[in-house]
């Protein structure tokens, strides 16, 4: 390295606290990959300016630089290319027309504060903005924030804002906006949706202050090493409002200031929502005139609407259902990796499951190759019964599950019950949660053990997890996950004991080792030291199997050939402001 | 006939009642919390127990039937669970928009099943006969979303002439193409069985003594048919077209969401689904007042039409 390089990389080493140079370290030392450097860095905080000096110090490439340099709203979005095939020139002007579910009904006011599933996410994100945006290959990127720092330890992280970041009414976006917003969201007397979220990056009331107009500093409650991502556009709820906003609860039709590309123009909590520029809005305009989300309630209907030329884009689709337009050259199909998935779990304090060679042996019978080809075509990664699925930096090496039947069956040989064992399997018969059931059915019935199947409407009220003694839990279930751009919220609600935050623990799984890996892993702000707890994690649930991921799944979105410049993310996100039509 | 229309009066009152607390009890014990349909899956215990509270389910059943009852008795219907606005804000417009579908259905499906229907009772036996029944029989039992997919794989998709679907907005034409292919899908649906109707009344009418004795003192055959048949054929006709009329409004399910048309089945659906009581026990209400009507309209119909009828066998 020469010298005019050392320079380099000691200027951006005297920006950085102890967390950032660390990183710089490891990547220095050939221990990080650029690509996991480029992620890990972003999420400490190392600006992209200063990522690509390093880059180019050490002797990187930084021209294919998949993190981009602009954040939606700013000047384009992460990965924000023309899909192959695109067909004339973009003009400025038009309406895009995208199809989207019905929101649920915690969405369908759009309040930021309730909002919990893409449909109504999807139209959160044009009109407000985040301070960090988890991209499609899960780097984070500035947005409202230009910034990030943390503490030594990562228990305070400090956010600086971009002072020209301004509402839709002129009004600049300031600290005390942030305070507000956050404040409302972790209260628990406002039923946020991001609880669950703020409460894994171990944000509680009082939290979040205002340093000066432009500063804002997060004090978790314990070290947090991922914390940039839970203000990120994964937790989709933290879109910045004005302090002056109380009352959200009408947030579709209320006209409260908000600083992302669009605003809405009308709203139908039926039919959809039209949305025009933000004449005030602080990043580059927007290309296109109008935006139309039609609400469709199957994605059938939506298939042939975008079939017959009635929308522009499609969300998402999922294989079952969208077949015909994962064949058609006609259509840009977008996949991203995603980290949404099935839990299996398996109860492991009583019935039959209590016997860990029983759980051993249901993981043994599960043909994941050929899960992941019937259900998903082979748009799904295989999973190993842990939550560090491949795409996760922190993951590291992931340890593979085997499939042996004999072994399994040895293992029931031995297990307290050798001669197998009737079971009801219970779940909530969405997408093709029926069809894993009748695969893992199948499976169990080779080893003697015969599975009945219920799919229930009060799944989650009552057979997920034992919260009272009504709702008795279940010996085994399937539980449908959405994505998220770091596992720290499945490494903590369904695994650790109830007591320490295991929420959603329908396994019922306590071990104080578990315990503690993970908050070694939580605790961690460089990626060597999550990918070593991580290798300890998966050892430790491939050994008691208190759940079985059997998969995660891609996440599917269709453009015509004539739209340019729309990113999605795997979180369900539709970022349309460098979208065009020619 | 005021004495009979009264009597059927007072039977839909007591069938609406009897409706309105079968739907409110049977919503009160559907498996699942209503909070947690609302909130989502995954939300804090803590807020789901507390929204319960605010909505008031924690309290007696009787006692929240009769809070239902008295509101309801002056149109107002509560505020949806789902949308935080008033159940009339949406009522209307689903059912206008289920009205307007029933009506292009029923002025394609009728014309069309009852010409068909007297066409095959005036060929009785022959192809022609067969051809209609046996067509009209294969359409009634193919399921709505085969018709569906293929009249917008044909009409949308490849030659799109019809768009495939969505909602009745903007000028007339607009929503008769929005109209078309949902109409044409119910039609199908529906065609069999008027038809079917329409065949034996006509028969019926063709054999009896009124029509041998109008076609032996010389009337003409047209004549005949329009005077005798078809008045008296097309008496059960009409009692069916009239139960038709309740599942049009409210039980488009397939076909609504198939076309993505927001109509007052879409809206049932949708409010069981995610347990939206206020808004579901609206919609079933109205639909079943509708109903009651419609029935009642049928019956007044056919009594002025039969004095056996409103006279009930009393000579």
């Amino acid at each position: 390295m020469s010298k005019r390089d050392q320079r380099r990389i000691d200027a951006v080493r005297r920006t950085q606290g102890t967390i950032g140079n660390h990183v710089i370290d490891e990547f220095v030392a050939g221990r990080l990959s650029r690509r996991a450097f480029i992620r890990r860095g972003t999420i400490v905080g190392l600006s992209l300016p200063a990522i690509g000096a390093l880059l180019a110090a050490c002797g990187s490439d930084d021209n294919n630089d998949s993190t981009g340099t602009n954040a939606p709203g700013t000047t384009g979005a992460p990965g924000a290319t023309d899909a192959p095939g695109t067909t004339g020139a973009p003009v400025a002007g038009g309406t895009l027309t995208i199809g989207s579910g019905v929101p649920s009904a915690a969405s369908a006011t759009l309040d930021p504060v309730l909002v919990n599933d893409q449909n109504g996410l999807v139209i959160l994100s044009q009109v407000g903005q985040f301070l960090t945006l988890s991209g499609p290959d899960l780097s984070l990127t500035g947005v409202l924030a230009t910034e990030w720092t943390p503490n030594d330890d990562g228990s305070e992280w400090t956010f600086t804002l971009n002072p020209a970041a301004k509402f839709s009414d002129g009004a600049p976006v300031t600290a005390a906006d942030v305070v507000a917003t956050i404040e409302r969201l972790v209260n628990p007397d406002n039923k946020s949706n991001a609880l669950s979220a703020f409460g894994t990056a171990k944000l509680s009331p009082g939290g979040t202050s205002a340093v000066d107009d432009t500063t804002v500093k997060f004090t978790l409650d314990a070290p947090m090493g991922n914390f940039p991502y839970m203000v990120s556009s994964d937790n989709y709820n933290a879109i910045i409002l004005p302090a002056s906003v109380t009352d959200t609860s009408q947030f579709a039709t209320a006209k409260i200031p908000t600083s992302g590309p669009w605003i809405i123009d009308s709203y139908d909590p039926v039919k959809g929502v039209t949305l025009s520029p933000n004449t005030n809005f602080w990043g580059t305009a927007v290309n296109l005139d109008k935006i139309d989300f039609q609400f469709f309630p199957d994605v059938a209907a939506q298939v042939t609407a975008f079939q017959s030329g009635d929308l522009d884009v499609i969300s998402q689709f999922s294989v079952s259902g969208g077949e015909s337009l994962l064949a058609d050259p006609d259509v840009n199909v977008i996949e991203l990796k995603s980290a949404a998935h099935r839990q299996i779990h398996m109860r492991c304090s009583e019935g039959p499951f209590a016997d860990k060679k029983a759980r051993q042996a249901m993981a043994l019978v599960m043909n994941r190759p050929d899960i992941v080809a019937g259900l998903f075509e082979g748009k799904a990664d295989i999973a190993n019964d842990s939550p560090f699925f491949n795409l996760f930096p922190s993951t590291g090496t992931q340890l593979p599950s085997t499939y042996d039947v004999e072994a399994a069956k040895a293992l029931m040989a031995e297990s307290a019950m050798p001669d197998g064992f009737d079971v009801t399997l219970y779940g909530f018969g969405t997408q093709e949660i029926p069809d894993l059931a009748v695969l893992v059915q199948n499976a169990a019935k080779e080893i003697g053990i015969n599975i009945t199947i219920e799919m229930r409407d009060d799944y989650y009220d009552n057979y997920w997890v034992k919260f009272t003694p009504e709702a008795p839990g279940s010996d085994i279930g399937i539980t449908d996950y959405g994505h998220r751009g770091v596992p720290d919220v499945f490494l903590t609600a369904p695994l650790k004991s109830p007591d320490a935050g295991g929420v959603w623990n329908g396994a019922e799984y306590a071990n104080p080792a578990y315990d503690a890996l993970v908050d070694e892993y939580s605790s961690s702000a460089d990626l060597q030291s999550q990918q070593a707890a991580s290798a300890k994690i998966q050892a430790l649930l491939q050994e008691d199997v208190p759940i079985i991921f059997p998969y995660n799944y891609n996440y599917l979105s269709a453009t015509k050939k004539s739209v340019t410049g729309v990113v999605t993310s795997a979180m369900g996100h539709v970022f349309t402001d460098s979208a065009a039509k020619s | 006939m005021t004495r009979y229309v009264l009597r059927r009066l007072g039977l839909a009152v007591i069938t609406l009642v009897i409706l309105s607390m079968v739907v409110f009890f049977v919503a009160a014990v559907l498996p699942g919390s209503v909070g947690r349909a609302i909130l989502g899956n995954f939300a804090d215990r803590d807020a789901i127990a507390q929204l319960n509270k605010e909505l008031g389910l924690d309290g007696a059943l009787p006692a929240r039937y009769w809070r239902w009852v008295s509101h309801a008795l002056t149109a107002d219907f509560g505020d949806s669970y789902k949308y935080r606005a008033p159940v009339m804000d949406f009522l209307p417009t689903a059912l206008w928009a289920s009205i307007k579908l029933a009506i292009v259905t029923l002025l394609l499906v009728v014309p069309l099943s009852i010409i068909g229907g007297s066409i095959a009772a005036l060929r009785q036996g022959k192809p022609t006969d067969r051809f209609i029944t046996v067509s009209g029989l294969s359409l009634a039992v193919t399921p709505e979303f085969v018709v569906g997919t293929v009249l917008i794989l044909i009409f949308a998709v490849r030659l799109d002439w019809l768009p495939p679907g969505g909602s009745p907005d903007g000028s007339v034409l607009d929503q008769l193409k929005v109209m078309i292919l949902p109409a044409f899908t119910l039609s199908a649906l529906l065609f069999g069985y008027i038809a079917r109707m329409a065949r034996a009344g006509t028969i019926e009418a063709l054999a009896a003594d009124y029509t041998r004795t109008a076609t032996l003192k010389g009337l003409r055959r047209t004549t005949v048919l329009r005077r005798h048949v078809l008045r008296n054929a097309l008496l059960p006709t009409i009692a069916v077209i009239a139960t038709q009329m309740s599942y049009l409004l409210g039980g488009l399910l397939i076909t609504e969401t198939l076309f993505n048309y927001q109509g007052l089945g879409l809206l049932i659906f949708t409010a069981a689904d995610e347990r939206d009581i206020p808004m579901l026990m609206a919609a079933v209400f109205v639909v079943g007042a509708f109903s009651m009507i419609m029935t009642l309209l049928a019956d007044v119909l056919t009594a002025s039409l039969n004095p056996r009828v409103r006279l009930g066998g009393r000579e």
